[in-house]
């Protein structure tokens, strides 16, 4: 006899949910993680919970200089995320902007060191970013023309262009070093030939590079949203065929978006090495161009709302560094933190689209009636 | 101002002290940073940075702010700067490339002391308030190397041949404080057995415990009777154990995982030299040197304890050459000891393009009084010529 179960928890997807109450479940879990924060911080260094809070929000807006130096590091990871965002669209799974964001750091070196000397400054500029497109554009449109001719996995050949980068920058950095140390230095450290020009506000001077970071993503927010090309990959992104039938040239995207991201690598490699360090080695990205794939994905390819993730993740992630540095646990804990705050934010996505509804099981008749007349006895 | 603001400082730790009624240390009050290239957790070498920092304040009682895995770019100047906003009096960096990003730092806070250790820079960069530090590790090689020399002759006799004389050690890169290691490990080996020769093969980096092992086995297979190592992983020490070869190690002692063929490690203790740059920092009348070179005798360069691996009477004999290197009579780097291309060392011979890539006053001089000042013109090591009876694998 098939027994008739009644199920306990149940899940269906929302269909209905307003933009507020969306906005609402993902700040619930915003509150959450930073709670979660405060508490994993106690129980690590105890009575720590309100310590955390106090040196997050030091390492992060405890003067105007501070906080510029946050904007600069969301501003980094928010343009390596705008990057993978036309290939995302595309459905091309794009996981190499560590490598690509490198090789545009390389380009933009190479005319640091070895051309800025002997030109004027602007000219110089102009060099370093044409080299860093070209570096970064090829190392993007390689697994491009794979993908687009041979039909080869993307994730795979993006990812191990990455290991690639990392090998070039570290035997370049070797060859280049002069003491033999495998440290480069900071290029033309003396008089500054083909920096980006020092506009000191607030006490440093990454204002020049969040304003060119703003630039390029009102470019790519209206690429996306308002021209034929944002138009067309999203096509492919839906379906080849369909692209096809409506007389797409399917290869030509898949190249030309390619070309995009390694594009805008190119301006986060660029900025890394000649508006920040002036020099290079094989962690220059540090990580961003993974952590990027996050945001961009976390931001539903939307670019507001992507700099908006860029900033609360740069803000967890350097908040809890500071906080670690200044209660006295290892660092070690920071990442957790930050990877539990990730942890949420995904979360959140869940309960947005789906709801969760809990039933518990009634008590039988047979057994509410015998209850009844033990407690009549 | 720096006066204001140690009496600002001063006033700030005896109402300190008042209002908890007792003291924490002499430097309860200040506020000490400590930039780490990688996690103390991952990295030996800069766990001996986070070791004696962590002992230092525990003695002294200033509050500590480390910050670790912090790259050698412009991340570690904003970290440098942040830490100065936000009231540290002293900072400190570990890594090479933490430099020129130091000093950069360093020009926008002329009231905080920056301290970088293994840098080259301080006393040409025209920077008050920035300072290089190392230790004369190189008396700790040597020492380690009699150590090796004694367990080889143990091994075969007082008559060893030129094949049972060969060791082997895995480098990180050609570069001058590798080079300055090996050589004077090599020359501690080299007083006990006088025929010693030695391979080095380098992996261009700084910690790859794979490549570590591998490079070692190489040395094995070539005939390598005793190993020893600059680089920062468990790779050389592991294979010397699987291959029952004995192995000198750095940084710290390896007992724990090559029970059988860990004989002794040196290291440098930066413990001291915290406690010096905070005295400096505290006492008007003391002055901290551009370059600060911690010796044995400060107790900054140091051995572990000797395993019992190493050759009996090995303890005795390695004090007693201790106390010649500390009382001048014995030097790691004298002219006597060694030869390059077939010819005893001169001016030329030992110092090219030393000037250029160290940072040398122009007309600096290396040899005097029969022996290679090493550390002594700057805290950071600078023998980088290759001697007779060291072979580099290509």
């Amino acid at each position: 006899m098939k027994k008739d179960r009644e199920r306990i928890i149940r899940i269906s997807r929302r269909t209905n949910l307003k933009w507020w109450q969306k906005i609402l479940i993902k700040a619930i879990f915003v509150l959450v993680a930073f709670l979660m924060c405060g508490v994993i911080s106690s129980l690590v260094s105890p009575g720590s919970f309100f310590d955390f809070y106090e040196y997050m929000f030091n390492g992060t807006f405890y003067n105007t200089k501070i906080f510029v130096n946050l904007l600069w590091q969301a501003g980094l990871l928010f343009v390596i995320a705008i990057a993978l965002t036309p290939a995302f669209k595309m459905k091309f799974w794009n996981i190499g902007a560590e490598g690509q964001c490198l090789m545009g750091g390389l380009g933009a070196l190479i005319g640091l060191k070895f051309i800025a000397p002997f030109v004027p400054n602007i000219i110089a500029l102009c060099i370093e970013f044409l080299l860093a497109a070209i570096f970064a554009c090829s190392w993007a449109v390689i697994p491009a023309i794979f993908k687009a001719y041979f039909n080869t996995n993307e994730t795979l050949f993006t990812l191990m262009m990455n290991y690639i980068a990392m090998g070039i920058v570290a035997a370049c950095v070797v060859a280049w070093s002069t003491s033999g140390s495998s440290v480069l230095g900071v290029v033309n450290n003396v008089n500054h030939e083909g920096w980006l020009p020092f506009v000191e506000s607030f006490g440093n001077s990454y204002i020049f590079n969040i304003l060119i970071i703003i630039g390029a993503s009102i470019v790519i927010f209206l690429y996306l949203g308002f021209s034929q090309h944002g138009y067309e990959l999203q096509v492919v992104g839906g379906s080849r065929n369909t692209a096809k039938y409506l007389g797409i040239n399917v290869k030509s995207v898949i190249i030309r978006t390619m070309l995009l991201s390694g594009l805008i690598c190119s301006v986060a490699g660029f900025l890394m090495v000649v508006g920040a360090s002036h020099s290079i080695n094989e962690t220059l990205v540090n990580g961003r161009g993974f952590t990027a794939i996050l945001v961009s994905w976390l931001g539903e390819f939307n670019v507001p709302t992507m700099a908006i993730y860029s900033f609360l993740v740069s803000f967890v992630s350097i908040g809890s560094s500071n906080a670690a540095a200044w209660i006295g646990y290892s660092s070690t804990v920071s990442n957790v933190l930050t990877g539990l705050f990730f942890l949420l934010i995904i979360s959140s996505t869940f309960f947005v689209n789906f709801r969760v509804h809990i039933k518990l099981p009634k008590r039988k008749k047979n057994e509410e009636t015998a209850i009844s007349s033990k407690e009549g006895a | 101002m720096k006066q204001l603001s140690r009496i600002l400082l001063a006033s700030g730790m005896l109402l300190g002290l008042a209002a908890t009624g007792c003291s924490k240390g002499k430097a309860a009050g200040l506020k000490v940073g400590l930039i780490l290239l990688h996690p103390a957790a991952s990295s030996t070498y800069d766990k001996n940075f986070y070791d004696g920092f962590k002992a230092a304040q525990k003695r002294l009682g200033f509050k500590a702010v480390i910050k670790e895995n912090i790259p050698e770019g412009d991340l570690c100047q904003t970290t440098a700067e942040e830490m100065a906003e936000q009231g540290c009096n002293i900072i400190i960096a570990d890594s090479f490339g933490h430099e020129d990003y130091m000093i950069a730092a360093a020009k926008k806070y002329p009231n905080t002391y920056f301290c970088h250790a293994t840098g080259t820079q301080a006393a040409t960069a025209g920077v008050n308030n920035f300072y290089n530090a190392f230790a004369s590790i190189y008396e700790g090689r040597y020492l380690a190397g009699v150590a090796a020399g004694l367990k080889l002759k143990e091994m075969y006799g007082d008559n060893i041949t030129a094949e049972q004389a060969k060791v082997g050690y895995v480098g990180a890169y050609p570069y001058a404080e590798v080079k300055s290691g090996y050589t004077s490990w090599y020359l501690g080996l080299k007083s006990v057995v006088g025929n010693a020769t030695m391979e080095v093969k380098f992996t261009n980096s700084w910690y790859d415990e794979t490549a570590e092992k591998t490079v070692a086995e190489l040395l094995i297979s070539r005939g390598a009777k005793l190993l020893s190592q600059h680089a920062d992983s468990y790779g050389a020490p592991t294979a010397c154990e699987n291959a029952g070869i004995p192995n000198v190690s750095y940084n710290g002692s390896t007992l724990g995982k090559c029970p059988n063929t860990f004989l002794v490690s040196s290291k440098i203790d930066w413990e001291p030299y915290y406690e010096h740059v905070i005295d400096c920092y505290m006492d008007e009348e003391k002055t901290l040197e551009k370059d600060y070179v911690g010796t044995v005798e400060t107790g900054s360069v140091k051995l572990t304890e000797f395993s019992k691996n190493c050759a009996s009477g090995t303890k005795e004999f390695v004090e007693q050459v201790k106390e010649e290197l500390k009382n001048g009579t014995r030097h790691v780097f004298d002219v006597n000891t060694f030869t390059i291309g077939g010819a005893a060392p001169t001016e030329a011979s030992v110092a090219p393009n030393k000037i250029y890539t160290y940072n040398y006053p122009e007309g600096t001089t290396f040899l005097d009084n029969g022996f290679y000042h090493e550390s002594f013109y700057r805290s950071a090591p600078s023998f980088d010529v290759d001697i007779d009876g060291i072979t580099i694998l290509s």
